[in-house]
C-alpha cells in the first residue's frame, strides 16, 4: 500500500488498467516516464504498447510541464493530443492506447491526501470485503468523507465523491444530475473511470431507471439488466448504450424541521439530486459495497445541501452590501446644513422602519429669499418604495430651475398613472416660504403639518389635493398662507402619528398636537427631540411598520 | 394573514365583509385577487362592508383605489360602507372620500345601488 503523500507534495497518481491506484511523488525532474531502463527511471509502466522513452514531467521551478520524448501512440493530456503542455492540477495523462494506465497529475496541497484514501479503499475492497477488512473499509471512508467535508471547492469534492462511487461500483461512468425547473435532470458532473472528465453532452444516462428510483424515492442497484425488470430491460438508452448493470442513488436533503424526530422518522427534505453509475459489464455488490454506496448518497447529499445553504447565505450577503449601499446613498441625497438657510430654520431626521425607506425630505433656497421643502412618503415601503423616492426627488428638483411646482406633481402624477404596474403612490407635501412669512404651498394628500404658534397649534395645510398616482385626473393647487415670525411648521410623515406600542394603539395626531403645544418656545433640535422620544416610549420598542420622518421649519422673520 | 373576506350576495349587490387588516402582503394581495374574480364573473355591483376593519396602510388604501379603478373599467360599482372614523380619516387626508361613494351602514350601501 502506498504511503499517504504529506502535504503539499507533488506526484502522479497513477491508475492501472485493472483500477488499482498508487501515488508516486515527484521528487526530482525532469521526471521520466516510459516502459523501462534509464529513461523510464521514475515511472516503469510494463507493457508493451508504451515505448521505452515516453514522456517526461520537467518544471521551471515554478510550474510543471508535460512533454512527448517519443511515445508511439501520442501523448495525450486530458483527451487532448500534446507535444507540450503546462500541467495543471487534476490533468489526467493517457498515452493513446485502451484499456492502459492513466495518471493524474496532483500538485496541490490537499488533492493528495483525498485520492489516497480512496485508493486506499480501494485496494482493500478488491481483496476483502468481510470482516476486519471492511471495517477498516468503512473506517477508511469515514476519513474520506471528513476530508470531503473539508476545505475543498465543491466540484473537487463532487468529483472524487464521484470517483470514489465509480471504484467502490466498478462502474465505466458515472454521473451527478441536478434538478432543474422544468424538463430532464441537469448533468452537472460526468466521469469515467479513473478520474476521467466526461463531457456532459455525449452523455445518455438512463432516464427509465432514474425515473423508477425517483418514483420509489430510494436507490435502484441493478447488477445485470438481464435479470432486471421488463421496464428497465426495454429501455431504449440502455439497449443503445449496452448497459448491463445501473445503480441510480436519489439524494434528499436532511429534513431540519423535524429536529424532535428520532433518525428513524426523520422525513426526507428536499430533492437535490442523484447520483447515478451505469456500466457494460455486470456487477457483483457485496453488502458492504451497497452500504458504502448509501453512505455515500447521503454524504453526497449533505454536501450538496450545505454548498446550497452556503450560496443562499452568500446570496443573502451579496443583497445586504447592496442594500448598504442603497441606505448610503438614500440618506446621502438627504440635505446637508440645516441652518444655511435665509430667515428660516430647519431641522429634520428621516428614520426608515428598514434598511431603506419610503419618506424623503428635501430643503433648498430657491433665490429671492425664497426656501423650498418638501416631505414625501411613497406607498409600502423598503427598496421598492425608495426607488421611487429618488425618482420624485429628482423631478421635484425641476422647481431649482424655475418650473411651476404644480405642473411638476400633474407630471409626476401622470407619469405614475402611466406605470400603473409600478403599483405605488405617493403622498407630498412641498411648501415654499417668502423672507415676508407669505407661506405657499401644495398638499398631494399628505397630513397637514402641524403649526406651533403663540395663540396655540393650528392644522393650516388641510385643502389639498389626491395623492400622486392614484387618480389620472387629479389637479393639484397651490394655497397661500402668512406665517409670524416664530411660528414653527412641524411636517410629518403618518409613521409618526401611526406608530404603534406593543398592543397595536396608534400614536396618533392629538397625542403629536398636544406634545408640540409646549414647546412654542423651543429650540428645533429641542423640538425633534422631544417628539422622537415621546414616540419611543409609546412605541416601547415594538417594532415600527412605517418610517418615520420628521421635517421641523421655522420662519424667523 | 389577517384579512378575512366574507362574501354574499342581497338584492343583486355583493357584499363582502372585511374583517382585520389591509396592509402590505398576503392581505392586500388575496382582496387583489377577490375583486379581480368578482369582476371577471361579471358582477357589477360590490359593496365593501368594512366595519371591521382594524387597520389599513399606504398600500391597503391603494389596492382599494386600484380595485376601484378596475370596477369602472369593466362598468362596476365599487362601493364602502361602515367606515370606522380611521378609515375615514385616512380617506379625508388623501382626499380620496371624494373618490367613494360611502354609505354609514350596509343596508343603505345596498339601497344606494337601486337609486
Amino acid at each position: 500500500m502506498p504511503e499517504n503523500a504529506p502535504s503539499g507534495e507533488v506526484g502522479v497518481e497513477v491508475i492501472a488498467p485493472g483500477g488499482s491506484r498508487r501515488f508516486v511523488r515527484i521528487e526530482e525532474t525532469p521526471f521520466l516516464i516510459g516502459r523501462s531502463g534509464e529513461t523510464a527511471k521514475h515511472l516503469q509502466l510494463k507493457d508493451p504498447r508504451i515505448s521505452r522513452q515516453c514522456a517526461a514531467i520537467v518544471s521551471d521551478g515554478e510550474h510543471y510541464f508535460l512533454e512527448d520524448r517519443g511515445q508511439r501512440h501520442g501523448l495525450f493530456l486530458n483527451r487532448e493530443k500534446v507535444s507540450r503542455q503546462e500541467l495543471t492540477d487534476g490533468d489526467v495523462i493517457s498515452f493513446g492506447v485502451e484499456n492502459f494506465f492513466e495518471l493524474i497529475f496532483q500538485s496541490a496541497q490537499h488533492d493528495s491526501s483525498i485520492p489516497e484514501l480512496l485508493s486506499r479503499i480501494q485496494n482493500i475492497s478488491a481483496s476483502d470485503t468481510t470482516g476486519g477488512g471492511g471495517l477498516h473499509k468503512l473506517n477508511l471512508l469515514l476519513e474520506a468523507t471528513s476530508l470531503l467535508h473539508s476545505r475543498l471547492p465543491l466540484e473537487a469534492v463532487l468529483g472524487t465523491m464521484l470517483d470514489h462511487a465509480i471504484s467502490v461500483t466498478d462502474a465505466d461512468r458515472g454521473y451527478l444530475l441536478e434538478p432543474v425547473s422544468q424538463g430532464p435532470m441537469r448533468i452537472r458532473l460526468a466521469r469515467g473511470r479513473g478520474g476521467t472528465r466526461l463531457s456532459a453532452a455525449e452523455s445518455a444516462p438512463s432516464q427509465t431507471a432514474i425515473q423508477q428510483a425517483l418514483e420509489q424515492q430510494e436507490s435502484i442497484i441493478t447488477e445485470d439488466l438481464a435479470h432486471a425488470g421488463a421496464s428497465l430491460q426495454a429501455a431504449e438508452s440502455i439497449i443503445a448504450q449496452r448497459l448491463r448493470a445501473v445503480v441510480v442513488i436519489p439524494l434528499y436533503a436532511m429534513s431540519r424541521a423535524s429536529t424532535t424526530d428520532s433518525a428513524v422518522q426523520a422525513k426526507r427534505g428536499e430533492f437535490l439530486g442523484v447520483v447515478y453509475l451505469d456500466s457494460r459489464r455486470p456487477a457483483a455488490f457485496s453488502r458492504l459495497d451497497r452500504r458504502i454506496l448509501d453512505a455515500l448518497g447521503v454524504e453526497a447529499a449533505s454536501i450538496l445541501d450545505n454548498a446550497r445553504l452556503v450560496e443562499k447565505e452568500r446570496e443573502r450577503e451579496r443583497m445586504e452590501q447592496q442594500l448598504a449601499i442603497a441606505k448610503d446613498i438614500q440618506q446621502a441625497l438627504l440635505p446637508r446644513g440645516f441652518r444655511d438657510f435665509p430667515h428660516v430654520g430647519i431641522t429634520g431626521v428621516n428614520l426608515p422602519c428598514l434598511t431603506v425607506g419610503g419618506d424623503y425630505f428635501d430643503v433648498f433656497t430657491l433665490g429671492d429669499g425664497r426656501t423650498a421643502f418638501i416631505i414625501a412618503d411613497v406607498s409600502g415601503k423598503g427598496l421598492g418604495a425608495a426607488l421611487l423616492t429618488t425618482m420624485l426627488q429628482g423631478a421635484l428638483s425641476g422647481i431649482r430651475i424655475g418650473i411651476e411646482p404644480a405642473k411638476i406633481f400633474s407630471h409626476i402624477n401622470h407619469f405614475l398613472c402611466e406605470h400603473e404596474d409600478v403599483e405605488r403612490y405617493a403622498t407630498m407635501f412641498l411648501g415654499i416660504l417668502d423672507d415676508d412669512g407669505h407661506f405657499y404651498f401644495i398638499n398631494a394628500g399628505h397630513p397637514s403639518p402641524y403649526l406651533i404658534r403663540t395663540a396655540g397649534i393650528d392644522e393650516p395645510c388641510c385643502d389639498g389635493s389626491f395623492p400622486v398616482g392614484l387618480m389620472p385626473d387629479a389637479e393639484f393647487t397651490s394655497n397661500e398662507i402668512k406665517l409670524a415670525p416664530g411660528d414653527t411648521l412641524v411636517l410629518f410623515s403618518d409613521g409618526v402619528t401611526e406608530a404603534m406600542d406593543p398592543d397595536d394603539n396608534l400614536y396618533g395626531g392629538p397625542r403629536l398636537r398636544e406634545l408640540l403645544g409646549g414647546l412654542h418656545e423651543a429650540t428645533l433640535d429641542h423640538v425633534q427631540k422631544t417628539v422622537l422620544t415621546s414616540i419611543e416610549s409609546f412605541t416601547r420598542g415594538a417594532p415600527q411598520a412605517d418610517d418615520i420622518t420628521l421635517l421641523l421649519v421655522r420662519y424667523r422673520g | 394573514m389577517s384579512l378575512k373576506i366574507t362574501e354574499r350576495v342581497v338584492d343583486g349587490v355583493t357584499v363582502l365583509a372585511l374583517d382585520g387588516r389591509i396592509v402590505l402582503g398576503d392581505e392586500t394581495n388575496e382582496f387583489r385577487e377577490k375583486i379581480k374574480n368578482l369582476l371577471a364573473e361579471g358582477r357589477k355591483k360590490i359593496l365593501l362592508n368594512l366595519d371591521n376593519i382594524t387597520l389599513i396602510d399606504s398600500t391597503g388604501l391603494g389596492t382599494l383605489v386600484s380595485a376601484h379603478h378596475s370596477a369602472s373599467a369593466r362598468g362596476a360599482y365599487l362601493r364602502l360602507s361602515n367606515l370606522g372614523s380611521k378609515f375615514q380619516e385616512v380617506l379625508q387626508v388623501t382626499k380620496l372620500l371624494t373618490v367613494f361613494d360611502v354609505s354609514p351602514t350596509e343596508a343603505e350601501g345596498i339601497k344606494s345601488f337601486s337609486n
